[in-house]
């Protein structure tokens, strides 16, 4: 208590930047795990209906494409973008005139989602590339890319790529020139040969790094929203929604705000846990 | 052989690249052309005629972005700036000061980064309509506001950490007060994170869509990519070359930032990892 007394100042210090924190967002989280138990269209009394909104997620079909679509989101942008990124970063780490490759593969993170997606849908329009693929012969695998499921969601997470593949380089690259030289230095005089010391070295070494750029990339692509919403709001038919994108629709569409607080909270949990590993490596242990 | 391997890199990456350039030449190409040139052949013909800066007064006045742009750089200048001052002022009581329990007022404050989004869009959606806040510049540069302070406290501690505690001790023990250190002795030392976390705030600021559409209606509040898709969703059948025209204005001022400020952006990925 005397300690509180003579440094009660130090609290008006944390104070306003705390009470932001739980005005807005500890608030929200108890008031959505609220909703989300209730069937609400905003305006009448609400109605409780327990774990309805939940259970339901996984036997319609509306959310079950949904759930489907986020899945397939999530694991072609680990794939993908960070396979490529780290293929790019090791790629250019040794060539000369680097910095000008970085940065067109990097260009495009300065590039917001939003007008990512207007970029792309100009793209996969009549006059787009499937001109090209007419030009070419191969007018057969021409389609309309942003209307036919499954296509649209692939088409989507194209766009995506683009934008986001040149950060995960960056930040390999980052990693890569932090790592130290003996272990490459050893490896070659042992006469190792180029993947054998990718493999056996660099990838152990960059590990944590990785760590950073899976979690990342778990948490951006499970709650994806502007490209789909941009390019196709979750259509034709709300075949091409995300949870995201589903959560948006039932609540500020349908008004149905029950069951998109419902989404968001599994939306939550999901991607909670994933990135329960990002979360340890950067928090710090206990300080 | 060796200098055939090389060469062939190069190819590869210069192919690749070309491939990454391609969408922004496109962009580039058809934000220059008139509506009937457009119509008339396709997004990969050369341009017949130069009218981007009707385009772009289009798009400006016509399409609505001038509005979203000037609230734009107004959310994010208020968003970034008051940000960074009270997460300066949370960071440093939990570093310098004697707090108890700091760690968990900490924990308190980096919760804000866990949950999605999609956690508080119904919830900001009714406080804002009874509050009267909603559709509101002020409303929005509360929100910016609010949202920007957990990751600057995040990235503020880590750096405060570091600094070396014996200065701060010796302000103190002539005799400073609190505040004269803070605003003396650590912040001076904390601008270039505070630089990079302008940049940052400032660009996730300008990038947000959802918020935006969720807690705005009108175009004279708007931020200007919830304008922007508005604008996609009157123009893209009447006015690509117009809309493309947007796209440059939107992408400019980040694009700006982004070349200008590179190794900020380096230097902000590092202090972000490192944690």
């Amino acid at each position: 208590m005397a300690n509180f007394r003579k440094n009660w100042d130090a609290y008006l210090y944390v104070l306003p930047a705390s009470l932001f924190v739980v005005a807005f967002f500890i608030y929200s989280v108890v008031f959505t795990l609220v909703v989300s138990f209730l069937q609400w269209d905003g305006l009448k009394a609400p109605k409780w209906v327990g774990l309805y909104n939940y259970k339901i997620i996984f036997q319609d079909v509306t959310y079950v494409t949904s759930l489907i679509n986020t899945l397939i989101w999530v694991v072609l942008s680990l794939i993908v973008p960070v396979g490529l990124g780290l293929l790019l970063s090791v790629w250019l780490q040794k060539l000369k005139g680097q910095i000008l490759f970085k940065n067109i593969f990097y260009l495009p993170y300065a590039i917001s989602l939003t007008v990512v997606g207007v970029i792309w849908v100009m793209l996969y329009s009549k006059t787009g590339i499937n001109y090209l693929l007419n030009e070419f012969g191969l007018k057969h695998l021409a389609k309309d890319w942003l209307n036919t499921p499954p296509y649209n969601t692939f088409a989507m997470i194209i766009a995506a790529v683009w934008q986001v593949t040149g950060t995960n380089m960056l930040l390999f690259l980052v990693g890569l020139s932090s790592l130290p030289k003996d272990p490459f230095e050893a490896a070659a005089i042992d006469g190792a040969g180029r993947f054998r010391i990718f493999f056996n070295i660099t990838l152990p070494l960059l590990r944590p790094i990785t760590i950073v750029v899976v979690g990342m990339t778990l948490v951006n692509s499970f709650k994806i929203f502007d490209v789909i919403w941009v390019m196709t709001m979750g259509g034709p038919y709300r075949s091409s929604e995300t949870f995201a994108v589903t959560m948006y629709r039932e609540s500020f569409v349908l008004f149905n705000f029950g069951q998109g607080a419902a989404i968001a909270i599994v939306l939550t949990v999901a991607s909670i846990l994933v990135s329960w590993f990002y979360l340890k490596n950067t928090v710090g242990e206990g300080d | 052989m060796r200098r055939v391997g090389t060469l062939l890199s190069y190819l590869c990456i210069s192919a690749l690249a070309a491939l990454w350039l391609f969408p922004v030449l496109l962009v580039l190409m058809n934000a220059c052309k008139t509506l009937q040139d457009y119509s008339r052949g396709n997004i990969w013909k050369w341009p017949q005629e130069f009218v981007l800066f009707q385009n772009i007064r289009d798009a400006w006045v016509l399409g609505g972005l001038g509005k979203g742009f000037v609230n734009s750089i107004g959310y994010g200048v208020i968003g970034a700036v008051c940000s960074i001052l009270l997460a300066s002022l949370a960071a440093y009581a939990l570093t310098f000061l004697r707090i108890k329990g700091a760690f968990y007022w900490f924990l308190l404050i980096y919760s804000g980064t866990i949950f999605p989004f999609q956690m508080y869009l119904i919830p900001l959606y009714f406080a804002y309509q009874k509050t009267g806040l909603f559709n509101t510049f002020g409303g929005m540069a509360l929100f910016y506001v609010a949202i920007c302070i957990p990751f600057c406290v995040f990235l503020l501690r880590n750096y405060m950490k570091t600094l070396p505690v014996e200065v701060v001790e010796a302000a103190r023990i002539e005799g400073c007060s609190n505040f004269k250190v803070y605003w003396n002795i650590v912040m001076p030392m904390c601008l270039s994170p505070a630089y990079v976390l302008f940049i940052f705030q400032f660009t996730w600021v300008w990038n947000d869509l959802i918020f935006g559409l969720t807690l705005t209606q009108t175009p004279e509040i708007r931020p200007i990519m919830a304008g922007l898709s508005s604008m996609q969703g009157v123009f893209f059948r009447t006015g690509v070359t117009t809309l493309m025209a947007g796209v440059l204005i939107t992408s400019i001022p980040t694009i700006l930032v982004f070349l200008a400020l590179q190794r900020s952006f380096i230097r902000g990925l590092q202090l972000t990892i490192k944690g």
